[in-house]
């Protein structure tokens, strides 16, 4: 026990990997020895097993989480390649700690809530979701750049097998155009590894990719000088691309495919839907986080000046990504696509919020990353169980399924009250606290943004018009069957931390707080010189005070 | 006056084990000959046996050689064959190539065993032809003397041309060993009278001499050693000196084309490596120029080739030639990080080489290559444990975390920006990026595509598993654990650490 306490983190990250390489290791075994291999029903088990074991030693984690500190905690450092810069490297802080949390929580919900899915898919499909885990959860632990650059890379091989091999008829296609884009966006995450390296080496004739570094004197990201964007220094060539700026602009697209922000969201919009259920759920609830995720931990801290440079443009771009999803996803027909799209709105607010440079749109964003995961696998989920029972997935083709199925019914309303944000669930604390920050900075943003969070609100109220009461559309919802006790089960699970969070942030808050100001504070001594272009915007109150000024804690 | 007793047989104790073991296996060979089946009811030994009998001499001499250069690698030192005239040396560079390719050969005459008697060409010759070729190949790589780089050339490739042609029925490998041996040929004549001009600049061939006077403002150095790397790079298929390789690794045996594109390759850079490091400059400023040319050529051409091909020894054909661009950024980088990011690539290389190839060998049918990428479409099926093994190889190839390639790729590139070749780097991970398409084709033809008609070999023979375990084992321990040292014998080094020695010796000051 003491060894798992030692190395909790590791445990947590690993687990899931591990034991699914020790079932295909079994199976290798059983199968040699003339046997059957491992029955069905207990890979689906074991992959639960797996994963729940690894939220508990996550519950473990957040329960010894010092909040009064504004260190990384439960750190484990080992040199891998020394020479090259790279180490294992992990730790937690009020960032990342509630994303560990989301991740280990999600996938043995996800696991259950598709255990028909599961069923069918095998051992081979229980290991890509369990390989797909560490590698996100991997990404989110990591404070090494090149090895979140590994994770971050690696989480999109089981993704591309999960769509190719079980996804919808040409899901083959979907998944190479996902991969595609994905390795795109890993290509210009390596351009500005390389950048920063040659910075680095420059510096200190050495090559260091961690984060911070444990040891005074060290030469981690965070020590290397990165020039701001004055180009015609003295000494220096007339062009100079190793800025902030050009920096900045390549994490930046690195990170905005991967959310993916508004020009590049296509891909993923057609690999949802492709995608068997428990992947395009993992997607909108996990991964599309480690890009959001990256604009904090890398992008913003290494490169402030270059951040600042492009806020206004990246604003608008969330701008339009916010009020831009809900108007496309009014005119959509099938209900996956339509939650993705409605998703892709709430992530640009969620980048919305980290551009704000206030303590309350920072810890709204993080907030928010975990509440709207909560709210976008429960709908999701449920979709896919009307597509398991219905084989379809298209508006058009349901209607008045209030009278057939109650409690698919009121879940589906419920979860769709959370995800707009309605007082007392996870949405509102976080898309409040957002819209607080913003409106802090530029009032306008916070209007328009308002303006899409509206939209999405008559959107959604129209679908559930539409969807769940009306006319029977089609003869075959007559005989339509409500959610089994797993199914309720699933539901129950998930609705727990939502009402939670809602009704009682102040232990999360109190958690993320001292990392959000620690950021903010990094973020402003390694843009001086540049700081005087955000005076007035910085206000001290951290984002309880904000809620509490705002009445929003009962 | 005895010359003899001042020679080092030391130096060449690897060479030596590696003919004798060449000599042995046709002896034995000729000697069991009688023992064969000649349709007589009673023989006291199957043909199966004799030819395992031939395989197991063939890598147990392999195995003492490979070992033997570990041995010297660990003693440390140089030691010339003949001290008063230095052509042959046995230093840390050379013991270390000489052990990747006595094992690399190894593994070859291990994958070779099944796969010759299904096509039915199993000939004990093919071993010793085989072995003189790595002979050759651990004579190149101690050369330190044009003389021995052309000598040890020339033994490298003659018996390759036969092995390419080794498959006398089909027609295929017939004009493949044909065009090899015309090419090749091209090459050693470019490559001689690039010799012949430095000697006529410097009056010398020995490296220490032309080190020492080599000058690039003078015309005639400057074109010798031009020629001197454009001989060398049509042996390695740089492009532009790329189009036989294609055409050689379809129609040759796949057993052939993989123990050419691994062996060969070694061989010929560590000849560029001590050329780079010993003669020309070991910080690698001058004919930087030339490298980036090369590299950047190779790289877009090999990558953009493999994206359009339908056959699977092909492709890996074309994506070699990318390798080969990888393998130049790091000679254009140069210095200590350059160098050992070079080597270390080789037996990332090597690794991930053979085991693609060995796949390919241990799916052949009865008389035919399972060659075509159609075939593979539902291997998952059919054969998971293969289709596994393959993806694993393929993902390596493309540098994906995880695996030995990406390391390698990342020392490269990490080599690269270190000499502020940032748009070389740039340019290779774009590069990287295309590769991810062709490579990632072959797994999701595996695991998406329907099952095929083309049915593969339902079998895998011992020799086949020795080589996918010894691959599959390599790439993912040297990718997860790559600063870990594994074998006792060489104390705590890890593969990093030996690469780094073996050149740290010539660069540092």
């Amino acid at each position: 026990m003491e060894f798992v306490q030692d190395h909790l983190l590791s445990w947590i990250v690993f687990l899931p990997l591990g034991a699914g390489l020790v079932a295909i290791a079994l199976n290798v075994l059983l199968s040699s020895l003339g046997l059957a291999g491992i029955p069905r029903r207990l890979c689906g088990l074991l992959g639960l097993v797996a994963s729940t074991l690894s939220f508990a030693l996550c519950v473990q984690l957040v329960v010894q989480f010092d909040a009064t500190s504004i260190d990384h905690q439960f750190v484990e450092h080992a040199r891998w390649l020394p020479e090259l810069g790279v180490n294992y490297f992990v730790g937690v802080d009020g960032i990342n700690l509630l994303l560990l949390l989301l991740t280990t929580f999600l996938v043995p919900v996800v696991i259950l809530a598709t255990w028909n899915e599961v069923h069918d898919g095998n051992l081979g499909y229980v290991f890509a979701i369990l390989s797909f885990e560490t590698c996100v959860l991997g990404g989110f632990a990591s404070l090494n750049l090149v090895q979140f650059y590994a994770f971050w890379e690696l989480a999109s091989l089981p993704l591309f097998f999960l769509v190719g091999i079980w996804g919808a008829e040409r899901g083959e296609r979907s998944a190479t155009r996902f991969a595609l884009s994905a390795g795109l966006g890993s290509l210009l995450l390596w351009i500005a590894i390389l950048l920063l390296a040659s910075l680095q080496f420059e510096q200190f004739g050495r090559l260091d990719f961690d984060l911070v570094s444990l040891e005074p004197g060290g030469v981690a990201l965070l020590d290397t000088t990165v020039p701001l964007m004055d180009p015609a220094g003295p000494g220096q060539s007339a062009f100079n691309w190793r800025t902030q700026v050009w920096l900045f602009a390549v994490f930046a697209l690195a990170f905005a495919i991967r959310i993916p922000l508004v020009p590049f969201h296509r891909g993923l919009a057609h690999l949802q839907l492709a995608a068997p259920t428990a992947a395009a759920a993992l997607v909108l609830g996990v991964t599309v986080k480690l890009g959001i995720y990256g604009f904090i931990r890398y992008a913003i801290p290494l490169a402030p000046a270059g951040a600042l440079e492009f806020t206004p443009g990246l604003i608008v771009l969330a701008l339009v990504g916010v009020v831009g999803g809900a108007l496309v996803a009014m005119s959509q027909d099938d209900l996956r696509k339509c939650l993705t799209l409605i998703a892709l709105s709430q992530l640009a607010l969620m980048t919305l919020g980290v551009f704000t440079f206030n303590a309350q749109g920072l810890s709204g964003s993080v907030l928010q990353m975990l509440g709207h995961g909560l709210s976008a696998v429960a709908l999701v989920l449920l979709v896919g169980m009307l597509r398991e029972r219905r084989h379809t997935g298209l508006i058009s083709e349901s209607g008045g399924l209030a009278t057939r199925m109650p409690v698919f019914v009121a879940c589906f309303g419920l979860w769709v009250m959370s995800m707009l944000g309605v007082p007392l669930s996870s949405g509102f604390v976080g898309e409040f606290l957002i819209l607080l920050g913003t409106f802090r900075v530029h009032p306008a943003a916070a209007a328009a943004a308002l303006l899409g969070i509206l939209l999405v609100f008559a959107f959604m109220l129209r679908l559930i018009g539409r969807v769940l009461f009306g006319n029977e559309a089609r003869s075959e919802n007559r005989s339509l069957v409500d959610l089994g006790l797993r199914e309720k089960v699933v539901m129950g699970i998930l609705i727990l931390p939502v009402l939670g969070i809602g009704v009682y942030p102040e232990p999360l808050l109190r958690r993320i707080e001292p990392s959000v100001l620690n950021w903010l504070r990094t973020v402003d001594e390694r843009s001086a010189g540049t700081s005087e272009r955000r005076q007035g915007q910085r206000s001290t109150e951290g984002p309880r005070e904000a809620m509490r000024l705002a009445g929003g804690r009962p | 006056m005895t010359v003899l007793p001042s020679l080092q047989f030391v130096a060449i104790g690897p060479i030596l084990l590696i003919v004798a073991g060449a000599l042995s296996v046709l002896l034995l060979e000729v000697g069991l000959t009688r023992f064969r089946d000649r349709g007589s009811p009673r023989r006291a030994v199957s043909n199966f046996q004799i030819d395992s009998a031939v395989v197991m001499t063939a890598m147990a001499f392999l195995f003492v050689a490979s070992f033997t250069a570990c041995v010297a690698f660990d003693v440390g030192g140089a030691t010339y064959f003949n001290p008063r005239r230095p052509m042959l040396v046995l230093d840390p560079l050379a013991a270390f190539m000489t052990t990747i390719l006595a094992f690399s050969a190894l593994l070859s005459c291990a994958l070779a065993h099944s796969y010759l008697a299904v096509l039915g060409i199993h000939r004990g010759e093919y071993y010793a032809l085989l072995m003189v070729s790595t002979g050759g190949m651990a004579l190149l790589v101690s050369a330190v003397d044009l003389m021995a780089v052309f000598v040890g050339l020339e033994i490298m490739c003659l018996p390759l041309y036969a092995l390419v042609g080794f498959d006398r029925q089909r027609l295929e490998s017939n004009r493949s060993a044909v065009k090899y041996f015309v090419i090749g040929g091209l090459g050693s004549a470019v490559l001689l009278y690039g010799m012949a001009l430095l000697y006529g600049d410097v009056g010398q061939t020995s490296y220490a001499a032309l080190g020492d006077q080599l000058d690039f403002t003078r015309p005639l150095s400057l074109a010798g050693s031009g020629l001197l790397v454009a001989g060398l790079g049509l042996k390695v298929a740089s492009v532009p000196f790329h189009q036989w390789a294609p055409d050689v690794y379809e129609g040759a045996p796949t057993t052939v084309s993989a123990f050419m594109s691994v062996g060969v390759k070694v061989a010929v850079f560590a000849v560029l490596l001590r050329w780079m490091i010993q003669v020309v400059d070991p910080a690698g400023e001058s004919l930087r120029g030339l490298w980036t040319l090369l590299a950047a050529a190779s790289l877009l051409v090999g990558s953009s080739m493999a994206l359009i091909q339908t056959q699977i020894k092909r492709m890996l054909a074309f994506s070699g030639i990318a390798h080969v661009g990888y393998l130049m950024i790091g000679l254009a980088a140069g210095g200590v990080a350059g160098f050992t990011a070079v080597i270390f690539y080789l037996i990332a290389y090597t690794l991930t080489e053979l085991g693609a190839f060995a796949v390919v060998v241990a799916l052949a049918q009865r008389g035919r290559d399972f060659d075509s990428l159609a075939s593979y479409s539902g291997l998952a099926k059919t054969r998971p444990g293969m289709a596994a093994t393959m993806t694993l190889f393929m993902l390596s190839s493309a540098g994906v975390p995880g695996t030995v390639g990406f390391i390698a790729k990342f020392a490269i590139f990490a080599a690269a920006v270190e000499m502020q070749q940032i748009p070389l780097a740039v340019l290779g991970g774009l590069t990287s990026l295309v590769s991810m398409v062709y490579y990632l084709r072959v797994p999701a033809l595996m695991y998406m595509g329907e099952c095929s008609q083309e049915a593969p070999r339902s079998v895998i023979s011992s020799g086949e598993l020795m080589v996918l375990t010894v691959c599959g084992v390599g790439v993912l321990l040297f990718g997860i654990l790559p600063n870990r040292g594994w074998l006792p014998l060489i104390g705590d080094l890890s593969v990093l650490d030996w690469a780094r020695e073996s050149v740290q010796v010539f660069v540092a000051p």
